[in-house]
């Protein structure tokens, strides 16, 4: 079972970088791999459209984006089980901390949509009019978003909280 | 150092590998389930519609919704501060659904910049910042600015071009059209004691339109209060904000309490969301309430004030020395919550006022930890 022409050769050649702009994302191997896969059922469906004279890998990240986004809406929505475990092992405190992980547990700490437009704005390389098109929002939210997670980055130790210092917004 | 950032989140998803290596037979299942799935609710939906005339009738039935094709955005919180235009046209100011009739005999002036000396008496200044000092008499004036929520520690002091206010407690006019107009005990205090004075100044919140106006007014220009209204706004339910990281609530005499707990800030949120009884025109202010000026009574007096915090984007603040610009918190949204059950209300600065049943203020209190 391979769907329609062209669709597995596409996922197959950009499904580890969409899982890693996942990562970015969600702050989360796990959830930014869920959120690659959710995002391409959708382009399956929409694969008429894209192939081959659109760009399927523009509207899977899109979608991604907007999925991250509309995340941010749920954060206060679910109960939290008190008894609910942990994804992944505690850390150990001998291990060491490595740079790749003090940044992803830093853009986790973020509310979703500050996480989004950091990515966004520092990752991707958008202008934040360029983000607010892409989101639907107003380029103020963009920016107070921006601002806001800065500052959350800035009162955390670690590698973005020192990248961020002398960053102008 | 926007590469260096860049370089940063390169390198911490580097090395993530897919679990899955080989997703084409998951996903292609997975759009196979989804598409029986939409097509299931849309069975349903026509054998519903069948039943419905074979009998005859309509009738109310819960149906399972389709599913939404795109989320809305989500609605802007106090942090999103709007770029209104202020506009005078038939002696009328109009900024972001505030209006501000001219009396006769006041001028509008948007110079963005002003001393005070210099500024006419009886004028309307919109967007001024106005520089304090010099040797003149006081003048009525009133100055329209934007209006931003931040809490700090206690005892910082800064200065920029918003006005920041700590989570006070609010008493509230329901202004002509509708909306909140908000004053704390301070300015409210202000404004009944010009009953007595000659002159009097104080600063008004209009948080539905983050905007403040900022009064000064001899006894005889006292009419000008009257001239603020807002653009007609239909009753509704709270506006609440989605993006927030602590809650607060300051209740007079008990202190303030706070969570940063997202399983109870998620509680709060479904209990403001349960209020669906809007409050109509007409109601407010409740009989008895207190007159506070010729023109306004105080339909809510010593108001709770429940904030929804999150980390402030400080740019345009000069902190004082030793005091960082992590130490800000804004407000994402705030809930003023009158404390009164024989007039119980609560307004949402995002917009929406409604009725609260008994008891609410002491359910929300215990919620967060209170007695």
């Amino acid at each position: 079972m391979t769907g329609p022409a062209g669709f597995a050769e596409f996922v197959q050649a950009r499904y580890p970088a969409l899982v890693r702009h996942g990562a970015l994302l969600t702050g989360d191997h796990g959830h930014g791999e869920d959120l690659a896969q959710e995002a391409l059922v959708k382009t399956y469906r929409a694969w008429r459209r894209l192939h081959p004279d659109g760009d399927p890998d523009a509207y899977t990240r899109r979608v991604m984006v907007h999925a991250a986004w509309r995340a941010g809406r749920r954060r206060w929505h679910r109960e939290i089980p008190a008894g609910e475990l942990p994804e992944r092992p505690a850390a150990d405190p001998f291990e060491p901390r490595d740079t790749a992980r003090l940044v992803l547990d830093a853009l986790r700490s973020l509310p979703a949509q500050q996480r989004v437009v950091l990515v966004l704005r520092y990752w991707a390389g958008l202008s934040e009019a360029e983000i607010a098109a892409m989101l639907g929002c107003p380029a103020g939210t963009v920016k107070s978003r921006a601002g806001r997670a800065i500052a959350a980055l800035r009162r955390m130790d670690g590698p973005l909280a020192e990248a961020f210092e002398t960053v102008s917004r | 150092m926007t590469e260096r950032i860049h370089h940063l989140l390169d390198e911490a998803v580097a090395g993530v590998q897919p679990r899955d290596p080989d997703p084409v037979p998951a996903l292609l299942r997975r759009a196979g389930r989804d598409r029986r799935r939409r097509w299931a609710m849309g069975g349903a939906a026509v054998a519903v519609a069948a039943s419905l005339i074979a009998v005859g009738g309509f009738a109310t039935v819960n149906r399972p919704s389709p599913p939404p094709i795109a989320a809305p955005a989500p609605p802007p919180d106090l942090t999103d501060l709007p770029q209104p235009a202020p506009a005078v046209s038939g002696g009328v100011v109009r900024a972001g659904g505030v209006t501000i009739a001219v009396p006769p005999g006041w001028t509008v002036s948007d110079r963005s910049r002003a001393d005070y000396c210099d500024i006419a008496n009886r004028t309307i200044l919109l967007g001024t910042m106005i520089m304090p000092g010099g040797d003149c008499n006081s003048h009525s004036q009133l100055a329209l600015g934007l209006w931003r929520p931040t809490v700090f520690p206690a005892g910082m002091i800064e200065e920029s071009d918003a006005t920041f206010h700590d989570m006070s407690l609010w008493n509230e006019v329901v202004l002509p059209g509708g909306q909140p107009l908000w004053l704390d005990a301070n300015n409210a205090g202000n404004i009944d004691a010009a009953e007595d004075l000659t002159f009097a100044a104080s600063n008004l919140v209009l948080p539905w339109a983050r905007m403040q106006i900022s009064t000064e007014y001899h006894r005889a220009d006292e009419s000008v209060l009257s001239g603020i209204a807002s653009e007609p706004a239909p009753p509704a339910t709270l506006g609440l904000p989605v993006d927030f990281t602590a809650v607060a609530l300051t209740v007079k005499g008990k202190g303030r309490l706070r969570t940063d707990d997202p399983a109870v800030a998620a509680q709060v949120l479904e209990l403001l969301r349960g209020l669906d009884r809007p409050v109509q025109p007409g109601e407010l202010p409740c009989p008895g309430a207190r007159q506070l000026s010729k023109d306004w009574k105080l339909a809510g007096t010593d108001m709770a004030a429940l904030a929804f915090l999150t980390p402030a984007d400080t740019s345009g603040i000069t902190p004082r020395k030793g005091v960082k610009p992590g130490d800000f918190e804004e407000a994402a949204g705030l809930v003023a919550i009158s404390a009164d059950d024989s007039c119980a209300f609560a307004t949402s600065a995002m917009g929406g006022r409604v009725h609260l049943p008994a008891g609410f203020l002491g359910r929300l209190q215990q919620l967060l930890g209170g007695r």
